[in-house]
């Protein structure tokens, strides 16, 4: 990593004692990297100042330093350690530091290196929000993840049997986690991403790992009565102004809420709502909510985004083609 | 060829980006405690899903040749990064970096791919840069 130095005169006044690290971190995604562990040790005496993590913006300010030399480290969760020596600091001083990260990536580590396959894509297209024949908003699209928001950091309540299943699960490395089986991802974990194709009575989400198609109807049709319980549910929408109102019922009890950072069961009493926006061209805002009685103390709400890469594709992924990891999960 | 495996002990945590294609655990199959640089020639390339694997013949110091498996991402995740079915071929040799697997076998977790020529195939990003800038602001 390259760093370049260069020196500016600020007009800002700067009031605190001691001087001031400052900057922002992003990835090489050019997006800002929030809850990066941030510490600065002054060379020569040692001492540790102002251990924090960056904010959401990516921004960071380690304040009140004492004149000196400082090296400033930064950790993040898949991420390559980042270490910066000789930072001279002197009161009344503010250092900028603004930082790239480098995702710590293994090519086979699927969900540890999730970020490696959102590649570098390109900004999302601008302009209105398309809209249907009949003024609704037209949700098509092939719509790649946006920056994780931080509602997906909040585990769900879960009931003590939950709570449970989820320890015994993280104890055993998720080793049994239904994708390694080649099944689905499940309608929580992939909700707001995939290929959307909206007709005025249908929306197909179609899914490329492993393959799934979801049916949501938009012809005015209630659930059944009498529904088979399966992976994906029975989904049907309905348009609150220019919000699509996803709600699916008629679940197994075999998905986890997400593969890896909320590995949650549910029961068949799993229903969630799905609220879709198209606020312009390209970007997809989704809410979800996941109410299961049997499962949650209270109902678990997360956000996502998704962006617009007309230059990408849905693919062709065939799970069972030649699976070979099942093998060599351990069971611990 | 001399093999070269090197045993390393890192501090790496555990924990997850939201993944937009999750097929199985890392941490149920490797180990990344025990990263593993392994050089020799490409006897077979699968680019198939839901991994796209390849094999080497590794050579250690008494001559003895093992086949090694390496594990990539999937085909379709490697070529939104602008590799193709085409980039690692057999014959070529190469040299891997990744994690062994916990159970034992001749099999580990691809990080990056490096050719004899030094150039890059299978690397976590295909376009390495560092665009870190950092400016001294004074009063």
């Amino acid at each position: 990593m390259r760093l370049t130095l260069a020196c500016l005169l600020s007009l800002a006044a700067f009031a605190q004692d001691g001087g001031t690290i400052t900057g922002r971190i992003s990835d090489t995604f050019g997006y800002r990297v929030s809850g990066a562990t941030i510490q600065v040790k002054n060379t020569a005496t040692g001492a540790l100042y102002n251990k924090g993590t960056s904010e959401a913006t990516g921004e960071y300010m380690l304040g009140g330093l004492p004149d000196g030399a400082y090296e400033l480290s930064v950790r993040m969760t898949n991420m390559k350690p980042y270490v910066r020596r000789e930072i001279a600091v002197r009161t009344g001083q503010s250092v900028r530091v603004d930082i790239t990260l480098q995702d710590d990536v293994r090519l086979g580590t699927l969900g540890d290196g999730g970020r490696f396959f959102q590649r570098r894509r390109p900004a999302p297209p601008t302009g209105p929000t398309p809209r249907m024949p009949d003024g609704k908003p037209d949700l098509s699209g092939f719509w790649a993840p946006g920056p994780a928001d931080q509602s997906e950091d909040e585990p769900p309540q879960g009931l003590p049997w939950v709570e449970a299943v989820v320890k015994a699960r993280v104890a055993n490395d998720l080793r049994d986690m239904p994708t390694a089986r080649c099944l689905p991802n499940g309608v929580t974990q992939q909700a707001g991403r995939g290929k959307f194709v909206q007709t005025p009575t249908l929306l197909v989400i179609l899914l490329e790992f492993p393959g799934d198609t979801r049916q949501v109807f938009l012809d005015g049709r209630v659930h059944p009565q009498e529904l088979d319980p399966t992976w994906l549910g029975h989904s049907i929408g309905r348009w609150e102004g220019d919000t699509l109102v996803v709600d699916t019922v008629g679940f197994n009890d075999k998905s986890w809420l997400t593969m890896i950072r909320n590995p949650y069961p549910h029961t068949e009493m799993m229903h969630v709502i799905e609220r879709y926006r198209r606020p312009d061209l390209g970007h997809l805002d989704l809410e979800m909510t996941v109410e299961d009685p049997g499962a949650f103390r209270k109902p678990w709400v997360v956000k996502r985004t998704a962006n617009l890469d007309p230059t990408d594709e849905l693919m062709e992924n065939i799970c069972s083609e030649n699976e070979k990891d099942l093998k060599h999960l351990l069971d611990k | 060829m001399r093999a070269k495996i090197a045993l390393l002990v890192t501090g790496t945590g555990l924990l997850a980006a939201i993944p937009m294609f999750a097929h199985h655990s890392f941490a149920a199959e490797y180990d990344r405690n025990r990263p593993i640089k392994l050089t020799g020639k490409v006897t077979k390339v699968e680019w198939m899903n839901p991994h796209a694997r390849f094999y080497v013949d590794v050579k250690d110091d008494a001559g003895k040749v093992t086949n090694w498996e390496f594990e990539l991402g999937s085909p379709n995740g490697l070529m939104r990064q602008g590799w193709t079915r085409n980039s690692l071929k057999e014959g070529d040799v190469v040299t891997v970096e990744g994690s062994l697997a916990k159970d034992g076998s001749n099999l580990a977790n691809s990080r990056t791919v490096k050719l004899a020529d030094g150039r890059k195939v299978f690397a976590g990003s295909a376009e390495e840069t560092g665009r870190t800038e950092s400016k001294v602001e004074s009063k």
